[in-house]
């Protein structure tokens, strides 16, 4: 048992303490606001995204791998990379006329 | 909001779970899935699981799953579960009621792995005891590939039961390509009883596929399929499994 409990605490703990660099994106008319970011590429880094509108939407990429709703006018955080160099497409599930942005990592 | 919950205060609730659970023998069944550590808050899902296994020394057996599941926090779904099984020549029937828990004990993607704890009560409708499942679900992204595994320490519960605590398991590796198509394996098992491990012990492995289809609506439609072959003597030949999810908000 300690054995499992030992490497329960190294799986989560070997990023717990570095340092994530953030950035934000707003959700504002259906839109992302900057609808284009640059990360570092092989840098694990934080997306906070801010929903200024008064609807729910869902923040997804399948290239990212990731998909989390963010309440009206809510915010959440999502966790991404490392990345490799390249560009990776994200919009909005409920708006995806509008909604719709990319990560470029280098 | 979401609830502030700490990686060493998520491994101290999942550690003490673990602990207090620790030894049973049970198979995987034939509509058994793999569980990933995530939740989407206010997601309403919709999901049909079924399942085929062949035996060469006995009757076949098959099994449905319909499953109702709601993320009632960011880090909390709750499903409940209605399951039929039976076997090729005696017929099927309702075999049990299951009410599933997934808690989610790291944000994805922020640690090494995303770590989860799945909580299952399962009440059976034939005469024996009540089972409860309980264990950790790991995922790991490498690139283009997401790992996941699901540990589940399993006990009988009320007359009849024994202490004994069998420890079963799940697992898959996805390659990411595109999204209505993606190829992977998946395993099922049983390791045997908590202290006896390897005595009993059942393993299958097989090809699996995944996809998602957006639906007008903005819901989704999602699935996995896979064929899996007995790896050992106690595991089934042969077990087609699927899975059917619909997703809406």
């Amino acid at each position: 048992m300690r054995w499992f409990l030992l490497l329960l605490l190294s799986l989560c703990s070997a990023s717990a303490f570095a340092e994530v660099k953030e950035y934000t994106i707003v959700l504002r008319n259906h839109k992302f606001v900057p609808a284009q970011l640059t990360i570092p590429a092989r840098t694990k880094v934080k997306l906070l995204v801010i929903n200024e509108d008064a609807t729910p939407e869902e923040f997804e990429s399948h290239e990212l791998n990731r998909e989390k709703i963010v309440t009206a006018k809510g915010r959440i955080s999502v966790y991404i990379g490392p990345l490799k160099p390249g560009r990776y497409p994200f919009f909005g599930e409920f708006h995806m006329d509008t909604a719709q942005g990319v990560l470029i990592a280098k | 909001m979401k609830p502030s919950v700490s990686a060493p205060v998520s491994l101290s609730l999942l550690a003490l779970a673990v602990g207090c659970f620790a030894s049973a023998s049970a198979v995987a069944g034939p509509a058994d899935k793999v569980y990933k550590p995530i939740v989407e808050k206010g997601e309403t899902e919709f999901e049909l699981r079924g399942g085929y296994r062949n035996f060469s020394g006995g009757p076949d057996q098959y099994a449905y799953v319909f499953d109702l599941g709601y993320g009632v926090t960011e880090r909390w779904k709750t499903e409940l579960v209605v399951a039929y099984e039976g076997e090729t020549g005696f017929g099927g029937k309702l075999a049990a009621l299951e009410w599933e828990n997934i808690i989610v004990l790291t944000e994805q993607g922020k640690h090494w792995a995303d770590v989860g704890l799945f909580v299952e009560y399962e009440h059976t409708f034939a005469d024996g005891p009540d089972e409860l499942k309980i264990g950790p679900m790991f995922m790991k992204e490498i690139g283009p590939t997401v790992a996941n595994l699901n540990l589940l320490f399993e006990r009988k519960i009320g007359s009849g039961a024994t202490s004994d605590i069998d420890l079963d398991y799940t697992w898959q590796v996805k390659w990411r390509g595109n999204e209505a198509l993606e190829l992977g394996l998946q395993g099922f098992g049983g390791l045997g009883e908590v202290g006896d491990l390897g005595q009993g012990d059942k393993h299958s492995i097989g090809p699996a596929l995944f996809g998602v289809k957006r639906l007008a609506s903005g819901n989704k439609l999602a699935y996995d399929a896979a064929l899996l072959a007995g790896v050992n003597n106690a595991a089934p030949d042969m077990t087609v499994r699927f899975e059917l999810e619909y997703e809406m908000y």
